[in-house]
């Protein structure tokens, strides 16, 4: 419906000109046009005609160029392979081509075209010619081409990045196992002389070898922690996880550590209301995870604190919340504490031994369940982390 | 009391390891690598082989593949001491025939003779 009427709209508006003004137009519009090179070819391929579009793009004036073959605008290489002869030839059996490549200038620059080559035919099918039509996208190529060359450069770059923390995984994990063995031999040193295998010894022999174990034992969980992460980084880590009753994980941890809370004497309470809920959890990582938490909540709560467990279901999730009435963490410091080797200042923190890796593994490791682990916490008042897990879905 | 093969290269862990197992009057051979073990094996029969993987030579994966116990000596535990934490070697070992794997770093003198009482006990059965 709207065809018809452009067409019979098109055909009003020329009719009010004669032929001869028609073509005058034409040859103004086309002569005028600059973003565009426009001109006409004969049927061996010499220029006809010659617009201000194609003077700006290719540099040469009307009666420079007029007559020549359009082959002057192809480089060597395309000349000697015979590309334009087979434009020609490709546009006069397929009614048009068009190509994009590299072209000449008059003072020999080059500059990316697109161009179209359309064969003409007149009324009674014979051909007259051919019109070409040329638009400058050397920005556009170059602009490509820059980013290509970037892309390039990026891959690579990334390439060698993940070449180099395939070694440093490997370092670390090669280097933590060569720590290992000293620190494992000093261990067994000091344990039996504490364990009395070479005679009594003195309470201050005895006090002075005890803090050579508890440092001792303090570099072997550094290298544990460094090891665990370095697998955890290098993709290393498979969850083998199994249905697991949430509420036995968290009482046996308290049970085991009930002896640090005495000695600290801590507050431990459990709400549990729902002893059924099953999670499908790795049950050794998870189990670590809960311990890493719970034993942050009791280092960094002072003694005579409160440290309050709870499991519930949230929505789609099983949340384990710790909660501890300690120094709290201030509100700059809540980012950079599940990154790597973050330790914070606080008033505990020079008593507390750690790598500053417990809780960036545990957040990788929630994470590789699915969940993740929040955490609200006001600096003098106290802190609470909440586990958040997907629950398993319910009958109804 | 009973008769243990210690296979293990560092000197600074056999050692207190050896001390520690002899003050409970178990009668203990050592071993740098596998092949003196696989040597010692042919010779005495043992109730308990506590195991290094990480060895010169022959290493504890290797050994166990040679030694092949469960036809030459099914009566012997092997519990493998490692501080290697995860990977094929220890899961290697488990399938050929090793009861546990256990964590070097974590082990103390009180741990260590809870250890071998309990796969004592676990080999009378």
């Amino acid at each position: 419906m709207s065809n018809n009427t452009k067409t019979t709209h098109t055909k009003n508006y020329y009719s009010q000109e004669n032929s001869t003004d028609q073509l005058e137009r034409y040859k103004l519009l086309v002569e005028n046009i600059e973003d565009y090179a426009i001109f006409l070819l004969d049927t061996e391929g010499h220029i006809v005609s010659w617009n201000l579009g194609a003077e700006k793009f290719k540099g040469y004036k009307p009666n420079e160029i007029i007559g020549k073959h359009f082959s002057v605008f192809y480089s060597e290489e395309d000349k000697k392979s015979g590309k334009p002869a087979r434009e020609l030839e490709e546009s006069k059996a397929n009614g048009r081509v068009e190509d994009e490549g590299w072209r000449i200038r008059k003072d020999g620059s080059r500059f990316w075209a697109n161009v179209i080559i359309t064969a003409l035919f007149d009324r009674q099918g014979i051909h007259r010619g051919f019109a070409k039509v040329t638009r400058d996208l050397t920005e556009r190529k170059l602009h490509e081409d820059t980013l290509f060359d970037a892309n390039v450069k990026l891959e690579a770059s990334y390439k060698e990045m993940q070449r180099l923390n395939e070694l440093k995984d490997e370092f670390v994990s090669l280097a933590s196992h060569q720590l290992r063995t000293p620190a494992t031999g000093v261990k067994q040193y000091l344990g039996i002389l504490l364990e009395g295998y070479m005679g009594e010894l003195t309470e201050p022999q005895l006090d002075c070898l005890q803090k050579a174990y508890e440092s001792n034992e303090r570099e072997i969980e550094i290298i544990n922690d460094l090891l665990q992460v370095a697998q955890l980084d290098a993709g290393k880590v498979s969850l083998n996880k199994a249905p697991t009753l949430l509420c036995d994980v968290i009482e046996n941890i308290i049970d085991e550590q009930v002896e640090m809370f005495k000695v600290r004497q801590q507050q431990v309470v459990l709400k549990i209301p729902d002893h059924t809920l099953v999670g499908s959890v790795d049950p050794i990582r998870f189990r670590m995870v809960l311990e890493n938490l719970i034993d942050n909540a009791s280092k960094y709560t002072m003694s005579k604190g409160k440290i309050i467990i709870s499991l519930t279901r949230a929505g789609k999730f099983y949340k384990i919340s710790i909660q501890d009435n300690g120094v709290g963490i201030k509100k700059s410091d809540i980012k950079k504490l599940f990154e790597k080797f973050s330790r914070l200042s606080n008033p505990l923190t020079k008593n507390v031994s750690g790598s500053g890796l417990g809780l960036y593994w545990a957040g990788k490791i929630i994470q590789l369940h699915g969940g993740h682990i929040d955490l609200d916490s006001v600096p003098k008042k106290g802190t609470t982390f909440s586990v958040f897990l997907p629950a398993e879905k319910t009958n109804g | 009391m009973a008769k243990i093969l210690l296979v293990e290269d560092e000197l600074i862990i056999s050692t207190p390891f050896s001390i520690v197992l002899k003050s409970k009057g178990h009668q203990v051979d050592n071993a740098e690598n596998g092949n003196e073990a696989l040597r010692l094996c042919q010779k005495k029969s043992y109730d308990l082989i506590l195991l290094d993987i990480m060895m010169p030579y022959c290493n504890g994966v290797e050994f166990l593949k040679k030694a092949n116990l469960k036809t030459t000596a099914p009566n012997t535990r092997v519990v493998v001491l490692t501080n290697l934490s995860g990977g094929n070697e220890i899961d290697e070992t488990l399938m050929l025939g090793a009861a546990k794997t256990v964590l070097k770093s974590s082990i103390t003198p009180a741990l260590l003779l809870t250890l071998v009482d309990e796969e004592l006990t676990l080999s009378k059965k």
